[in-house]
């Protein structure tokens, strides 16, 4: 499963897009650390043009959970 | 422990086996709950009847969260809790730098900590934090209490979540001989990592010559050698004490086929700072990272307020254990170490700086380790001014020339550590001459028995069949390890003064 989404998140993370699906999670993917987490959110923001708040960034626990935040803020995934 | 203490133990483990044969679910977690509760009582009805009280407030509180996640609820259940801890753990300390006999010196000593309330407090926090973040947990009030006072973590933990715990409490319960191996084994390795390791690096061979001593009975100052040994022997002493309790808490556990989250994961073979605290006291170095580190993190995206975000994660990490200003700078010196940790990898990622792979990882891992020997005189050391005179010695080189313990000190504490990473190097080759073995063994398989045709004869094929089979045949060590366990029950129960009422967990402490 390679969308952009995913894409997304193996460029940041630095993986092969193949390693990661919806599930992929800080536990699964080693390079999902603090530090990274914090890149994820601001390429999300970037790409998607959208603001996450607080709450929603600590929703975010697993790739499944940010394309479900991400839909609700109405963006086509 | 007391010959009580032992006898409610038991009561516990009876009556958690007697829920096993209860049908219904809810006389089975009403048994449990009883057990719990009995247990706890062990420390007194008035701090159970905390348990009890904070645990309904914490459920109430979580049910209105449920309808409808108000950040306004969240402050108030985050307020209260924080409120109780700040009561019972931090006030007295503060009160108690009053004038002698005083209304509030008074007050300060009439204060007792209840048992494990820094760890029930935090799983009471993280529960409110979940709903709020409309995490699907529907706990009854049952279970929730049942959550709040587990008898194997109510003590020292670890920290459990009730999203894992859930589950657990409404499956039918299931004896197996995995989880009887696996349990039993672990709660023998607890014990001895505990009982033998951790004692005797705390009390040495010879009077004077363990780290207690080290740390607070030496005259005249210490030696450089000295206080990175004494650095490196606590924090081996604090892991075989504190991993030891939880091998022992994973372990009964597990004999009733529940799994708790893992604390230690050998922490001192990490080659970074990072990797170590994903690695020590994880249940709640995690914690931490999802419930204070995140959310302070994310309220700015500039990468100077991330590092000030781990800076005061850690600080706080590092005053959750008490009300020292040693734990401060614990928690402090370590959320430096990780900024500069993360500026530095920042700077070489952008220099391509060619090492031998195999030379920078050893050189990783000692330089981490170091820093770890470091970070644990500020946690052990009694005040910041101790702390100070320590380091003041491993920074001095003259004070290389000068040796402060006695001989057996050097000779326990390198003996004990050199083991340990010979046991960790050799369990490393066991696993991979398993893992060979495994392969080779699927791939001739159904024809195999016990050795791959191709492969045979081989010293490392026979080693790898052997380790295989006796980590595969958990039930093997299961007679061996009951009779250590009868053994050191039966010691407990002769002699009153059995080695847990001498030397507590040092976990309880916090």
């Amino acid at each position: 499963m390679s969308d952009a989404l995913i894409q997304l998140f193996a460029d940041v993370l630095k993986v092969d897009p193949s390693h990661l699906d919806d599930s992929s999670s800080p536990d699964t993917v080693k390079q999902w650390d603090s530090l990274a987490a914090m890149s994820l959110v601001v390429a999300i923001e970037e790409k998607f043009k959208v603001e996450l708040s607080t709450k929603e960034i600590m929703k975010m626990s697993t790739i499944g959970l940010a394309r479900k935040t991400l839909r609700s803020k109405k963006v086509a995934l | 422990m007391t010959l009580f203490a032992l006898f409610i133990v038991a009561s516990v483990l009876v009556i958690w086996l007697a829920a096993w044969n209860v049908r219904s679910l809810r006389g089975r977690q009403l048994l449990l709950l009883v057990a719990c509760y009995l247990f706890y009582s062990i420390w007194g009805i008035a701090f159970l009847s905390l348990l009890v009280a904070s645990s309904l407030v914490n459920f109430a509180l979580g049910s209105l969260l449920r309808r409808r996640p108000s950040i306004g609820y969240l402050w108030l259940g985050i307020a209260l809790n924080v409120l109780l801890l700040a009561f019972f753990k931090y006030l007295p300390p503060i009160l108690e730098t009053g004038a002698p006999g005083s209304w509030y010196d008074t007050l300060a000593h009439a204060i007792i900590m209840p048992i494990g309330l820094s760890f029930w407090t935090f799983q009471a926090l993280s529960y409110l934090i979940d709903v709020y973040l409309e995490e699907e947990l529907d706990p009854s009030v049952l279970e929730f209490c049942l959550y709040m006072a587990f008898w194997p973590t109510v003590v020292s933990g670890p920290v459990c979540r009730l999203g894992q715990m859930l589950p657990q409490f409404r499956q039918e319960p299931v004896l197996s001989s995995d989880n009887l191996s696996v349990g039993v084994l672990r709660v023998v390795k607890g014990l001895f990592m505990k009982m033998c390791l951790a004692q005797i690096m705390a009390s040495g061979f010879t009077p004077g010559g363990g780290v207690t001593a080290g740390f607070d009975d030496v005259r005249g100052g210490w030696g450089g050698i000295d206080v990175w040994l004494l650095g490196l022997g606590f924090g081996f002493m604090l892991f075989f004490d504190f991993a030891g309790y939880s091998h022992m808490v994973i372990g009964t556990s597990r004999i009733f086929g529940m799994r708790l989250p893992e604390n230690f994961d050998r922490p001192f073979l990490s080659t970074t700072p990072s990797i170590f605290w994903t690695r020590w006291h994880m249940s709640l170095s995690f914690w931490i990272r999802d419930y204070i580190y995140k959310p302070l993190a994310m309220a700015r995206r500039e990468i100077w307020w991330l590092y000030v975000s781990i800076i005061v994660s850690m600080t706080l990490f590092g005053l959750w254990h008490g009300p020292k200003w040693t734990y401060v700078a614990y928690g402090a010196y370590h959320g430096v170490v990780l900024v500069l940790h993360r500026s530095g990898q920042r700077l070489t990622s952008r220099l391509a700086f060619p090492a031998p792979r195999v030379l920078g990882t050893c050189l990783a891992w000692a330089a981490t380790l170091l820093l770890m020997s470091l970070g644990y005189i500020l946690f052990r050391a009694n005040d910041l001014s101790h702390a100070a005179a320590m380091l003041r010695a491993a920074f001095t080189p003259s004070a290389y020339g000068h040796f402060a313990m006695p001989r057996s000190f050097y000779v326990l504490t390198i003996g004990i550590v050199l083991a340990y990473f010979s046991c960790a190097a050799g369990g490393a080759v066991l696993g991979w001459l398993r893992t060979r073995y495994r392969d080779a063994a699927r791939e001739h398989a159904p024809r195999v028995t016990v050795f791959p045709a191709r492969h045979a004869p081989s010293a490392a094929m026979f080693v790898g069949a052997v380790v295989d089979f006796l980590a595969t045949k958990l039930w093997w060590w299961l007679g061996p390890a009951l009779c250590v366990l009868g053994a050191w029950i039966a010691l407990a129960v002769s002699a009153q003064r059995a080695a847990i009422s001498v030397t507590p967990f040092i976990y309880t402490l916090f």
